[in-house]
Order: C-alpha cells, then sequence, then structure tokens
C-alpha cells in the first residue's frame, strides 16, 4: 500500500493551551521523533490524518519546510467518544530495517463448530509482526471454517504474508470454539434476597460502638 | 438478580456531581460493538438488568454480551409520609455512574444489524441516550 503524504507544520508554542487551539483549528498536534535526531512536534490537518487512517495506512510521509520523511503511525489517542483525533505519536524509519508493529487479525471462513451448536470466540485480535516498513500487512487473515466445537487454533495457523514473521510468543488458543453456554433462567429474587445488603467492611462491632457512646 | 456490591466500605455515599467525561472504559474492548453513553448520568442496577435481559432475549443465546457498568453507588431515600430530619434514609437502590463516552454494554458475535436491534432494545431501558459503536482496530 503507498504510503499517504501529509502536510504538516512546525509547532510553535508547546503545551496544553496552544494544543487546544490547535484542535480547535481542525488540526492535530503530533510529535515526529526516533533514530536518534531531534523531536520535531508538529501539526497535521484532521482530515487528512482521519482519511490516511481509514484507508488503512501505518507508514505515512510527513512534509513540512521542504522536507520529507517517512514515519510509521505509531500511536493516536482519540477523544472519550473516540471521534476526534487528540494527539498521533510518529517514529522515523528506515526503509530498509525490519520493524515490530501490531496488525489485526482477520477470521475467513464459516466455522464447522457452528453447526454443533459453538459459539467462536476470539481471544486476540492483534499480533506482533516483524516485517520491512514497504511490506506491512493490512491484516493477517486465520481460516476457520474447519474450526470443530472444542478446537483452537494459534498464530501458527496465521497466513503469513512473504517475508513477515510472527514476532510474538505463541501463548495458546487465539481463536476457539466453544459450547454455548446456556443461561439459567434466572427465578425472581424472594425479597429476603432483595433486602440483602452488601457487608460494609469498616463496620466496628457493636460492643465498640456502645462503647463510644457511652 | 440485580447487581450490587459484595462488599462496601460504607453504606451510604454522597450524591456527588458528574463532571467531564469518560477517561476509562470508553472503548470496546471485550465485544465487536459497544453501546456508548452520550450524556452524564446514573444507571439504575434494575435499568442495567432489564437492558441485559431485553438484548440476551433477542439474541436467543446467539452471541455473547458483556455488560461493562457496575452500581458501586448506593443512592438512599426516605419511607414516604416520613417528616424531615432525623437523619439520612436508608439505602434504596444501586446505581452506575455513567459518564458520556462509557461503553455500558458490548455484543460478540453476531452480525452488526442484530447487534444494532439488540442495543435498540436496551436503549429503550437506558435513562441516557446512547448510540451503538464499533470496535476500532
Amino acid at each position: 500500500m503507498e504510503s499517504p503524504v501529509l502536510q504538516a507544520e512546525r509547532r510553535g508554542p508547546l503545551g496544553t493551551r496552544a494544543a487546544r487551539r490547535l484542535r480547535r483549528e481542525g488540526k492535530v498536534p503530533a510529535v515526529l521523533y526516533g533514530h536518534e535526531v531531534e523531536n520535531i512536534p508538529i501539526s497535521i490537518p484532521q482530515g487528512a490524518l482521519k482519511t490516511a487512517i481509514q484507508m488503512g495506512a501505518r507508514m505515512v510521509s510527513i512534509r513540512w519546510d521542504d522536507k520529507e520523511e517517512m514515519a510509521l503511525l505509531k500511536e493516536t489517542q482519540y477523544d472519550a467518544f473516540g471521534k476526534e483525533i487528540l494527539h498521533a505519536d510518529l517514529v522515523r524509519v528506515a526503509l530498509d530495517k525490519r520493524i515490530v508493529l501490531e496488525v489485526p487479525i482477520e477470521l475467513r471462513g464459516t466455522p464447522a463448530g457452528l453447526a454443533e451448536d459453538g459459539v467462536l470466540e476470539q481471544v486476540l485480535r492483534k499480533v506482533k509482526v516483524e516485517c520491512l516498513p514497504r511490506a506491512i500487512p493490512e491484516k493477517l487473515t486465520a481460516d476457520v471454517s474447519r474450526l470443530r466445537l472444542g478446537e483452537s487454533i494459534t498464530f501458527k495457523d496465521l497466513e503469513l504474508p512473504h517475508d513477515v514473521k510472527v514476532a510474538e510468543e505463541d501463548t495458546g488458543a487465539m481463536v476457539a470454539m466453544v459450547r454455548k453456554i446456556v443461561e439459567e433462567e434466572v427465578k425472581p429474587a424472594v425479597e429476603e434476597e432483595v433486602a440483602k445488603e452488601p457487608e460494609v467492611i469498616t463496620r466496628k462491632p457493636k460492643e465498640e460502638e456502645e462503647e463510644e457512646k457511652s | 438478580m440485580q447487581l450490587m456490591p459484595k462488599r462496601v466500605k460504607f453504606r451510604k455515599t454522597h450524591r456527588g456531581r458528574i463532571k467531564g467525561r469518560a477517561t476509562r472504559g470508553q472503548t470496546v474492548a471485550f465485544g465487536e460493538y459497544g453501546l456508548q453513553a452520550l450524556e452524564p448520568g446514573w444507571v439504575t442496577a434494575q435499568q442495567l438488568e432489564a437492558g441485559r435481559v431485553a438484548a440476551s432475549h433477542f439474541l436467543a443465546r446467539e452471541g455473547k454480551l458483556v455488560v461493562r457498568a457496575f452500581p458501586h453507588k448506593s443512592v438512599t431515600a426516605k419511607p414516604i409520609e416520613t417528616r424531615m430530619g432525623k437523619g439520612k434514609g436508608e439505602p434504596a437502590f444501586w446505581v452506575a455512574v455513567v459518564k458520556p463516552g462509557t461503553i455500558i454494554y458490548e455484543v460478540s458475535g453476531v452480525p452488526e444489524d442484530l447487534a444494532r436491534q439488540a442495543f435498540n432494545r436496551i436503549a429503550h431501558k437506558m435513562p441516557v441516550r446512547v448510540r451503538m459503536i464499533t470496535r476500532r482496530i
């Protein structure tokens, strides 16, 4: 995937108030760092950054003051509603050096265990991979069509593109086909149970209370 | 069975004031879809349970429903036709304090349209405005 070009501006004043001012103007405060070169606080137009993220871009080309650098979109912070981007972390990368980053896992196919009254449970949704910056996979797929009840698949079952390695220890099931949990009908609570109160851990024993009163 | 804490430090709490937006519990963590609060408020244990029952009946054992909010706060009330004074009332019910952005429920293992319909049923039981969101990868 081609890296989108983001037109950035070098940030002047730093700090909370300046960052808020930028956000009001429709810009996202960001920082470009890494490779033992100076950290550069920059601002990127919110719309352009959002589009790049929606396209699934991981590598972006940052252009500012007649300079251009390739950077990895390492982290983005969102507001409480998950709509507006508050800040972005961009790391410089060398195009010939392998990097480690998280890639989402996508499941393919309808599991055979669904017919056996099972539920597909995806335990892990992301996996750390090692690859070259130019060959970052958008997602990794795993075929779950053969998954029967009680079976699971691990990282080993991921379909990896050429020159991409999993950089995480295999800790167990990534996707599992488990039995449906049948919820028992809860009988209406008896009045006594409703009236039940939680245990108060700071409550003093009655004798102490009486002593204090006297 | 309605939710309430097993152990508490104090039986009665101050009413408090809900300020700001959620800074925790505002991302979909366990499922693929979440129901997010858009305004501050108290969701009672009864409302949480009503929402859970409505959604799980609708989903009919399909998928998985997670209740992300928990009623940690007790609310007291005085008996009716009681004169004012004579101390604070007794705990009457338990509530979860919800800030804008808080994820109240999550659903996984069902298609988007089913999740939307389940959340619509829950939304009718909620005392705050809510919306459905999808997990961000």
